[in-house]
């Protein structure tokens, strides 16, 4: 990415400008909702992190030339110029202090897509020059190496091996006309490798064929978080090519909140065109097999548990019920957090903040909304379906001084899988 | 003592193990891989766990320090983990 210039922001700023946005800068009542709404907000009280002042630099360029008061303020030397130093400072606005969790749109009474407007904008400050070093290097990393951390096709191959070696059985590679092309995140394969094992044991005894792709193993989108569509549409591109070429009827996005938002609701207008496959969360998937009787479990976890609702999931993707269904077969003392589902609060690391060394202390801050959530409930484990959620819990609660374990939905489901041993003696 | 050639005849030798022992022997494969992640704050858990006279407490704060050393170690989303 080539030196940030004020000249390349204002023009890549003016591109985005579309109808929604000029109609939801239009539709803004300054009622100040949105301000509430937002953890970095409520939880540092600082009045730089209202979501609509995120959006400040893009809403003058709107109204300086679209229009008709502004256009004559700008006439008589009445309107603010927008200066490199406040897209610099914009820079960390819209990218350490926004998670893209969009509490802000769900409660805006104008219906406003604060989310799709900081998106935009970032489109903008990307295209100019002013964004993070960490999304930078992620951004570069998944198109030249396949992941945002650069997880190589033969890191993934070992893991693979490793994961045979511990189950039994063989995992399939490339395996054409599989039911499911199984992804996987780079957080997943370095820090949760019990995942792909989870996800095998439970293909196996649903008794489904599956596969990994060696040329499309990844499902997070830089891209995305940056916000960069070219980088997003080669990023969709190379799964969707994967998934063609394997003949899979559907894509399974794993435990991980943008990656799903990406390829399921995102994926198909980057690329121009509709998928000739379903794409489904994993939870998705295990609640299906649950309904079909194909996910048998046995024994359940007597602690108290809650569960960490991924924002791209519940506000994105509307996948609620699915993890409590889900929950309910292993978790015999589950209670609900204060504004759990749709309105959950975010890990505070979601959209790329984690991705972001600016950022690491603020992620921390806010971390103190879930801390509250948590103290209230006085739980023993927490449990959630994104690993990056999963890393920023650990890293929040440990922070605290709060000794709750964080586990992955699907692992635990796995955990109290049905075994050929224990069926015989049932 | 019996021999033990592979994976699978080694997991079930070390389920049949009491915690005690289970323990010591984690601790053993710990010390062997410990100079890789170069922090000097696991020879102290290591030496807690190799003890068969650990006390409850002793444990429990390895317990909590080795927890803040995986959280410290975890590769954050989007970093660069340099996995070849």
């Amino acid at each position: 990415m080539s030196k940030p210039s004020l000249e390349r922001g204002i023009n890549a700023l003016r591109e985005q400008i579309d109808a929604p946005i000029a109609s939801f800068f239009s539709s803004c009542v300054h009622c100040g909702m949105c301000a509430d709404a937002c953890l970095f907000h409520t939880e540092t009280g600082d009045p730089r992190y209202v979501p609509i002042h995120k959006l400040e630099p893009m809403r003058r360029l709107w109204e300086q030339e679209y229009t008709l008061v502004g256009r004559l303020k700008k006439l008589v030397g009445l309107s603010k110029k927008i200066t490199a130093e406040e897209l610099e400072e914009w820079q960390e606005l819209v990218y350490n202090s926004c998670s893209l969790c969009g509490r802000c749109s769900m409660v805006c009474p104008v219906g406003n897509d604060i989310v799709y407007m900081i998106r935009k904008m970032r489109e903008g400050m990307s295209a100019a020059g002013y964004a993070p070093e960490g999304l930078i290097g992620a951004s570069t990393r998944a198109v030249e190496i396949g992941s945002p951390m650069g997880v190589t096709i033969k890191a993934v191959e070992a893991q693979v091996k490793h994961a045979e070696k511990d189950l039994g059985f063989e995992i399939p590679m490339d395996a054409e006309g599989a039911e499911y092309l199984v992804l996987m995140s780079s957080m997943e394969i370095m820090n949760y490798p019990e995942y792909l094992q989870a996800v095998a044991k439970i293909m196996n005894q649903a008794g489904k064929s599956w596969t990994i792709s060696s040329e499309a193993f990844e499902a997070t989108n830089a891209g995305i978080q940056i916000g960069a569509s070219d980088i997003a549409r080669v990023l969709v591109q190379r799964i969707v090519d994967a998934a063609e070429k394997l003949k899979v009827k559907t894509v399974i996005s794993p435990e991980c909140g943008h990656a799903y938002t990406a390829i399921r609701w995102e994926g198909a207008n980057l690329v121009g065109r509709p998928f000739n496959f379903k794409v489904q969360h994993i939870l998705e998937v295990l609640d299906e097999l649950r309904e079909q009787g194909l996910l048998k479990t046995e024994g359940s976890e007597a602690s108290r548990m809650t569960f960490h609702d991924p924002c791209q999931l519940v506000r994105r993707g509307g996948v609620i019920e699915q993890p409590r269904n889900l929950l309910q077969m292993v978790a015999s003392d589950f209670v609900e957090m204060k504004d759990h589902g749709t309105m959950n609060w975010c890990c505070g690391a979601g959209g790329g903040v984690s991705a972001n060394e600016d950022a690491h202390e603020l992620k921390l801050t806010s971390f103190n909304r879930k801390k509250k959530q948590l103290d209230e409930l006085k739980v023993d484990a927490l449990v959630t379906a994104c690993a990056n959620c999963r890393i920023a819990l650990e890293e929040g609660l440990e922070e605290n001084e709060m000794d709750i374990p964080v586990l992955g939905l699907t692992e635990m489901l796995a955990e109290h899988l049905v075994t050929e041993k224990s069926g015989k003696e049932e | 003592m019996a021999d033990i050639s592979n994976d699978a005849t080694f997991r079930e030798a070390l389920l049949k193990l009491e915690a005690v022992d289970a323990r010591i022997v984690g601790a053993k494969f710990v010390e062997s891989v410990a100079p890789l992640a170069d922090d000097q704050r696991l020879r102290r858990i290591v030496d807690v766990a190799s003890s068969s006279e650990a006390t409850e407490e002793e444990l429990e704060v390895s317990r909590k320090l080795a927890k803040s050393i995986m959280v410290d170690t975890y590769t954050r989303c989007g970093a660069d983990g340099d996995w070849k």
